[in-house]
């Protein structure tokens, strides 16, 4: 962000200095949507929105870099927006996974793994912002756009897995299930058993 | 550095990084006392942080690096497991949320602070810290950013020590001292009841205890949900590091 400021035309202390208005905007959306999402219960649409507003604001800063100097109060909103979209996603996605692995080991294990494929991206980030193709950085605003758009299909993608899931394991009543399948066995299968509810 | 050096080291803390993430929690969730684990871990990146300081060449720097990425690895996903273990399911957002912005309140003040122990050098320059002070001693004949990793990584030397005594382990630990008896109780049964399946490992016919699950880590691998995840995490992690720059 801060090289976005200074690309447009601002020194280097001054963009310093207007990067935190952004930040702060990002935290009290992180803060606010997650306070919600735990009262509701319900955490996709938080995150989806929030994959949404990053589609918008990376496509406006796709499409308006070029010329960013006679475009500094549209691509300064769009930097808001982007935060605005871009924090709330980490603590939903974290909850939402930890919240439907069932069992501390499953879940000491399951949300490593997770973090750490979900990092391998963070590095695919460190090399698309390229020094040469500033200020439009079409590989790396590209390529952030499109990791968005992807993670909003996987956003829906789980919620209508999960939802399909607790519709067929309500199919049937507990005792139903318990008739079915012994105490040990529904205990080994985890959150995969017709008796955990995932979390939507 | 020249050439590709900025990119090794780089990657010297990278590869560790995303290597022991994984083993690093199924060793944390075999301690009964997190709070002893997590400590270790904050002792060790601090003390490596400071020799950081005193590093005189490149091998030093990626020595240094890679035992960073080491250490540092066990910690966002230890935190993000302990919060699961404490608050139960409709709680934990928020705490994730707070946890995050702790952390990105941090990195801002980090910032100050960095540039205001470089002045210790008597010059302060805008560019990126290393390699490009080398030739000023400042303070003790030390120069500015080495100052920078000396100090803030006693403090974290000293976080790591408190976090023996502040960290809470778990509910059971905590009865007697800020928890009664009856409030642990409900904590416990809170988690298994909203969270789902024994707390213990079983005990297997022979009477032994089974051993960590291999069969847990192939359920991991096997599910769907943790590969969906981290693709909603890297649409976090991409787009972020772009508007980091």
């Amino acid at each position: 962000m801060p090289q976005i400021l200074k690309n447009m035309g601002f020194t280097s202390t001054k963009a310093q200095l207007m990067t935190a208005p952004p930040y702060a905007c990002g935290a009290i959306s992180a803060l606010l949507s997650s306070l919600l999402a735990d009262k509701i219960t319900w955490r996709m649409p938080f995150i989806a929105s929030g994959q949404l507003l990053l589609i918008i604001a990376f496509a406006i800063l796709f499409a308006t870099a070029e010329n960013i100097q006679s475009n500094v109060a549209l691509c300064y909103f769009a930097v808001h927006v982007a935060c605005i979209g871009v924090y709330p996603i980490l603590p939903g996605c974290n909850a939402w996974t930890i919240n439907n692995l069932a069992g501390p080991e499953k879940r000491a294990i399951g949300i490593a793994t997770m973090i750490c494929i979900g990092n391998l991206g963070g590095i695919v980030g460190s090399f698309i912002y390229q020094e040469k193709e500033s200020p439009r950085y079409p590989t790396g605003f590209g390529t952030s756009l499109s990791f968005a758009a992807a993670g909003l299909v996987c956003a829906f993608t789980l919620e209508w897995l999960f939802w399909r899931i607790n519709k067929k394991n309500g199919e049937k009543t507990e005792e139903e299930w318990r008739a079915i399948y012994s105490e040990a066995q529904l205990e080994k299968m985890g959150d995969r058993s017709p008796l955990f509810k995932y979390h939507l | 550095m020249t050439g590709t050096d900025y990119n090794v080291a780089l990657m010297m803390f990278f590869i560790p990084y995303v290597l022991f993430e994984v083993p690093s929690n199924i060793l944390l969730a075999k301690f009964n006392r997190p709070s002893w684990y997590m400590g270790i871990l904050v002792l060790c990146w601090g003390s490596i942080m400071r020799l950081m300081g005193v590093v005189q060449n490149f091998g030093g720097l990626c020595a240094t690096r890679f035992f960073l990425g080491l250490f540092e690895a066990g910690f966002f996903p230890g935190a993000i497991y302990l919060v699961g273990q404490w608050y139960p399911p409709d709680r934990t957002q928020f705490r994730m949320a707070l946890f995050y912005c702790a952390s990105a309140a941090s990195g801002a003040f980090s910032g100050l602070l960095a540039a205001a122990i470089a002045k210790m050098n008597g010059t302060y320059s805008e560019r990126p810290i290393p390699f490009t002070m080398l030739t000023s001693p400042g303070i003790g004949n030390y120069e500015g950013w080495r100052w920078i990793f000396i100090i803030e990584g006693l403090a974290t030397v000293l976080m790591g020590i408190a976090v023996f005594w502040l960290l809470p382990d778990s509910p059971d630990h905590a009865v007697g001292r800020w928890l009664t008896e009856d409030e642990a109780r409900f904590l416990r049964l809170n988690n298994v009841l909203t969270r789902g399946v024994k707390k213990k490992r079983g005990v297997n016919a022979d009477g032994k205890k089974e051993g960590i699950k291999w069969g847990i880590m192939g359920q991991v691998a096997k599910d769907w949900q943790i590969y969906l995840q981290a693709m909603v995490f890297a649409s976090n992690a991409v787009p972020n590091y772009g508007l980091k720059l």
